[in-house]
């Protein structure tokens, strides 16, 4: 794990303009392998977040404006166009599947935000693939020889993506069953984090993945072209997306996605979850907990 | 004989100053042609598929012959020092590398046009390169008129001028 996180990190790092990135290289290993963000404000140094909190790098001086615009052309590869439609929501995903997310100015026309005119801070957060995180639950997903469709609940930062690409990759590659053709909606290109058409994170060899569009239109895209087994998005949102998935149900696809929500009794409170518990769309509940820091997982069916 | 023979050098070499200045004109006038349809063609691919940067100047890279094509060849290697410099110093350190026998508003829009490439939203870009490409033509019809007019008064000349030196010389 270490040398994958290390190598993630500097994946990470090379995203920097060259004073920066021989800092952020600076960080010993050991920090490398835990980091979770890499921070960039405007006028502030460098800073590096770990598990026990955010620090500053040693030696950062303050980060200039330009070059949070330097990051973002070294990112984009000078191709901001092609990362527009995600900019307007105020994060993208590049090569390795890490995530950044913009601040500053926004550009609003008609309502919308048009473009960012003055960036103020970047943060680049590190994707890590955790292999085997779902290996104690996949097993629970199974009545005889049919796959469960599964909910999976966690408040933000619970690990949610993670155990659900874990999940894909079991599902996918067949291990301890058959293998199962899943079609994944990854709308903000973090489950797969395509790059090239190649998949940047293991999601199995039978994973037909769909990215860059929103998630309903490409749930329906896998289920008319691509004939899945299983259908998998990651944090539903939008009233189209639950239609969609319960359009696949209908079709007898099995469904893996997860979803914002502390538990079952949060989830029955949002009306489009609430239509698709009652429509029995999934068979079971995974729900992700932090207990003293220590991640729980507890499968429930429904 | 050997003054025949230098008077007949005298009056071809004349002659071919005349057809070089004339090519020189032409030359112009298909470089612009080329650098318009280079920037032609990134629109659309900009505006159709949202070709990302490297693939787009490598593609014209190679599309595209001669001085045009070694610009965009000069700024996809160029792209290799992202982060260290702009892809707006990198374009307009190959324009100036290039010798693409630009002057005035072309070669001005044309620089400007680093200010703009991978930084800006589609419409942006489009709305740059829609001038630059105007910018282009305008100068590609004064070069085509400079070619109809002066190409032929060049070679006219020259054989002309070689001719009288001959004659002077004889």
């Amino acid at each position: 794990m270490t040398g994958q996180g290390d190598k993630r990190y500097l994946q990470a790092a090379a995203l920097l303009p060259p004073g920066l990135r021989k800092l952020a290289e600076g960080l010993p290993p050991d920090g490398q392998a835990v980091a979770e963000e890499l921070r960039l404000r405007a006028g502030q140094p460098l800073a590096v977040v770990l598990p026990q909190g955010e620090q500053d790098l040693d030696g950062s001086s303050c980060i200039r404006p330009e070059e949070l615009g330097l990051v973002l052309e070294i990112s984009t590869q000078a191709s901001v166009h092609t990362a527009m439609d995600r900019l307007r929501s105020g994060f993208f995903t590049v090569e390795g599947g890490h995530r950044i997310g913009l601040c500053g100015s926004a550009v609003v026309k008609e309502g919308m935000v048009f473009s960012m005119r003055q960036l103020s801070s970047l943060n680049i957060r590190i994707a890590r693939q955790v292999l085997g995180a779902a290996k104690g639950v996949a097993g629970q997903l199974w009545e005889g020889e049919q796959f469960q469709s599964t909910l999976i609940l966690s408040p933000p930062g619970g690990g949610k993506t993670t155990l659900l690409r874990d999940l894909i990759r079991i599902l996918s590659d067949g291990l301890g069953h058959r293998p199962l053709r899943v079609g994944v909606a990854d709308e903000r290109g973090e489950l797969a984090a395509l790059w090239n058409g190649i998949p940047q994170l293991d999601v199995g060899r039978h994973t037909d993945v769909m990215d860059g569009c929103p998630k309903g239109t490409a749930l329906l895209m896998l289920l008319r072209g691509m004939n899945p087994q299983v259908l998998a998005a990651d944090e539903l949102t939008a009233p189209e997306d639950c239609a969609a998935l319960e359009m696949a149900a209908n079709c007898g696809v099995g469904l893996l996605c997860t979803a914002h929500a502390a538990g079952l009794e949060q989830l029955q409170t949002r009306p489009f979850y609430r239509r698709l518990l009652e429509t029995r769309c999934f068979q079971r509940l995974v729900v992700l907990t932090r207990d003293n820091g220590m991640r729980r997982c507890r499968v429930e069916a429904l | 004989m050997i003054r025949l023979m230098g008077a007949l050098l005298t009056a071809g070499g004349m002659a071919w100053m005349g057809w070089a200045a004339a090519r020189r004109l032409s030359r112009r006038m298909s470089l612009l042609n080329q650098l318009t349809a280079a920037l032609e063609q990134m629109d659309r691919e900009i505006s159709y598929r949202l070709t990302p940067m490297p693939a787009l100047l490598e593609g014209l890279a190679v599309g595209y012959p001669g001085p045009v094509g070694d610009l965009f060849a000069r700024c996809r290697q160029g792209m290799a020092a992202l982060g260290c410099r702009s892809l707006g110093q990198i374009w307009r350190s190959a324009v100036a590398a290039t010798p693409l026998d630009l002057d005035g508003q072309a070669l001005e829009c044309l620089l400007e046009l680093g200010n703009v490439l991978g930084q800006y939203e589609e419409e942006g870009m489009r709305a740059a390169l829609g001038r630059a490409i105007a910018a282009l033509t305008r100068a590609e019809e004064t070069a085509r008129a400079e070619v109809e007019q002066r190409g032929r008064m060049y070679r006219v000349l020259g054989v002309t001028a070689g001719g009288i030196l001959v004659i002077l010389l004889l």
